[in-house]
């Protein structure tokens, strides 16, 4: 304890030669705090991006074969749905957001739009028997709940839940009220196009819907096309529903990782995806998010490393001209019989009591600096990667093609001082107190009293 | 009581060709002053610095209460059986008198529960008031640092005190006063007191006076 005590009072005794100490020790700990901060943070807005975007994989047509696709059978043109289902199981996947629209008829239920827009005509397909013309859609989803209309509010629940079993729907409150249904109720329905069919599903819950259709906002649309007639339920039971024609609408596959990609691709042609498709992930919208944060995370880095050399060096040479400075005193109090690991104990502490008073200083200082520095950073790295040509081209909707991705780089990061940055500059404060001590430790055991003392006097 | 036996000790810098000491034979008890006189470089300072354990015999064996000092542990032995008086005093600079002398008591291990107040009291017994005992040992005078020198070496209560030219730097008074302080310790206080020095008056004092010429130790006049 005297040990300790001693040392704390020996900072002060030396105050003058532990300023200049903790000055550098200070602008290496200020540095470094404020470069991790920024490093960490960019670092996780990074990983934030790939787990919601960065990840997220396109299977589009290749365009340079899109004119040999062209002169082929639909069936040809469109991957097969068991190829979307094969995918959808892939241990490379975070998740996979599938859908299925099967148009539908009923001979209990109308449609909005049905008795105002006569639209429930018998047509004849392939010339074939007569059936009903759709008059509402049966949509299944893998995560209803997570359909943008329900998370950006354009469509909201307002009785019951989400379908969660097989054979469950939700529909809406206007169909609701056409109808005069209640929760619990089973729906009859059957496929538009093939009579026999019938499909059973318990409607589960209600929901609001703001949303436009197609051709307008109008809530009369005509039945086929309102999308205030869409039954909502699962995914399976949308694609059961339509076995004679299955049909995949969208498909969104979320990587675990970029880094997956390849694997991903080659489990998509085991699984019999054509090489007329091309699997990628959006790289143009990946790097325009992530170059600025990229490019600030490397600058800050580069920074740090050479921060912290040069601090270990001058605070390794300030620890030697110290030491030599104080030579006598450890030849004192050798003399007096401290032993060897009692000294260095006690200049262990001396740097350790230096350091942190500095790192409490600087975390004030960082706190106050370190937004700023992240803003104009930023900003250079914006003017740096901006780009050229953000034009995407024609979007061709073929089922599981998505468009480009929408994602802009953030205008600001909001820094905070997280975990790792507090991990890390505790590890770079101990770095500094052992070198600080190595070098001060190494040279007094160098040196037995006798030697000391005589040369003194 | 036969604290330290010196048996054939023979001593030799590191890299040096002729040796300082050659085959000192000495006897040191408790409760007597002896004084070793010899000219300089002629091997006193060598002599104390071995008994102090501030260095090791080339040849020999150097004896604590019958235990082989190269079987103890020297730094023990310097914190608690040994206070050593130096010429220049040898104190910290930056601390003040009264915190040269806890320090020692700190390192020795010492039980003594308030530590300050048993340093100041020794220190006034040795001369020093409160004052000076709070100030920074630069600031004292040559004889003040001696005296704090002193205290610190009597901090832990050893069983030697050793003094290498303790007067030499001090007027005449002030070297009169520290020679009745190595009376008491030696005749009061059954310390074993060994004293080198060139000093007339020193010598005086001692109980027993060795000579050491060319690195041999002979015994002179004895008191007692």
């Amino acid at each position: 304890m005297y040990i300790f005590i001693n040392s704390l009072k020996n900072v002060i005794r030396n105050i003058g030669r532990n300023i200049l100490l903790a000055i550098i020790l200070l602008a290496v700990i200020v540095g470094c705090l404020t470069a991790l901060i920024i490093h960490t943070t960019s670092k996780g807005l990074i990983e934030d991006y790939m787990a919601l975007f960065g990840a997220k994989v396109y299977i589009n047509p290749n365009s340079s074969k899109v004119s040999v696709m062209s002169g082929r059978q639909s069936e040809q043109i469109i991957p097969l749905p068991e190829v979307y289902a094969a995918l959808a199981d892939s241990d490379c996947l975070m998740g996979a957001d599938l859908s299925c629209q099967v148009p539908s008829v009923s001979d209990t239920l109308l449609g909005l739009g049905e008795l105002s827009g006569g639209t429930a005509v018998p047509i004849a397909p392939n010339g074939g028997a007569f059936t009903k013309f759709p008059t509402m859609n049966v949509k299944g989803y893998t995560n209803p709940e997570q359909l943008d209309d329900f998370i950006e509010g354009y469509r909201g629940l307002i009785e019951g839940r989400f379908p969660v079993k097989d054979n469950e729907c939700i529909v809406s409150e206007d169909f609701k009220q056409l109808n005069n249904l209640h929760l619990g109720e089973i729906i009859e329905l059957a496929q538009g196009m093939v009579e026999h069919n019938p499909l059973s599903l318990e409607v589960v819950g209600f929901y609001f819907d703001l949303t436009q259709n197609q051709f307008g906002s109008a809530v009369d649309a005509p039945a086929a096309i309102n999308v205030r007639n869409d039954i909502i339920t699962n995914y399976h039971t949308a694609f059961d529903f339509a076995k004679s024609d299955p049909r995949v609408d969208t498909a969104a596959y979320y990587l675990k990782s970029p880094e997956l990609l390849y694997v991903f691709e080659a489990e998509a042609r085991a699984a019999g995806l054509s090489y007329d498709y091309l699997v990628t992930i959006d790289e143009s919208a990946y790097l325009r998010v992530v170059e600025p944060i990229k490019g600030m995370g490397s600058i800050t880095l580069t920074f740090m490393i050479i921060l912290l050399t040069l601090g270990v060096l001058i605070v390794a040479i300030l620890a030697a001209v110290a030491i030599r400075e104080r030579k006598f005193e450890i030849g004192v109090v050798r003399a007096m019989g401290m032993k060897k690991h009692q000294v260095a104990l006690g200049l262990v502490f001396e740097s350790l009591i230096i350091t942190i008073i500095c790192l409490a200083v600087a975390i004030g200082i960082v706190l106050i600096i370190t937004q700023p520095i992240s803003d104009m950073l930023l900003v250079k790295q914006l003017s740096i990667n901006e780009p050229q040509d953000t034009s995407t081209g024609t979007s061709m909707m073929y089922a599981g093609m998505q468009t480009s991705l929408t994602a802009q780089p953030p205008d600001e990061m909001q820094v905070v001082i997280n975990m790792q940055a507090v991990v890390m500059i505790s590890l770079v404060c101990l770095l500094l107190v052992f070198i600080s001590s190595l070098v001060g430790i190494a040279q007094i055991t160098k040196y037995e009293p006798i030697k000391i003392l005589t040369e003194r006097n | 009581m036969s604290l330290l036996k010196l048996n054939n000790v023979v001593y030799r810098y590191e890299g040096g060709k002729k040796n300082v000491l050659k085959g000192v034979n000495v006897v040191f008890e408790s409760s007597l002053i002896y004084t070793i006189i010899g000219k300089s470089g002629s091997g006193k300072s060598t002599l104390l610095s071995l008994i102090a354990a501030l260095d090791v015999a080339t040849k020999g064996q150097i004896t604590y209460l019958g235990t082989d000092m190269r079987e103890l542990d020297r730094d023990n032995y310097r914190a608690r059986n040994i206070g050593v008086v130096f010429q220049s005093y040898n104190l910290i600079n930056n601390y003040t008198a009264i915190e040269n002398v806890v320090l020692s008591m700190n390192i020795s291990g010492s039980d003594i529960k308030n530590k300050k107040q048993y340093a100041y009291e020794l220190l006034e017994t040795i001369g020093i008031d409160f004052e000076t005992a709070n100030r920074k040992v630069v600031k004292l005078s040559g004889g003040e640092q001696q005296r704090v020198g002193i205290a610190r070496a009597l901090s832990h209560n050893p069983d030697i005190v050793i003094a290498d030219e303790p007067t030499g730097n001090l007027d005449s008074e002030t070297e009169d006063e520290i020679l009745a302080y190595f009376d008491i310790l030696a005749h009061k206080e059954n310390k074993c007191v060994i004293i080198a020095t060139h000093s007339d008056k020193i010598t005086n004092i001692g109980d027993k006076v060795y000579r050491i010429n060319d690195g041999r130790l002979s015994e002179g006049k004895t008191k007692r």
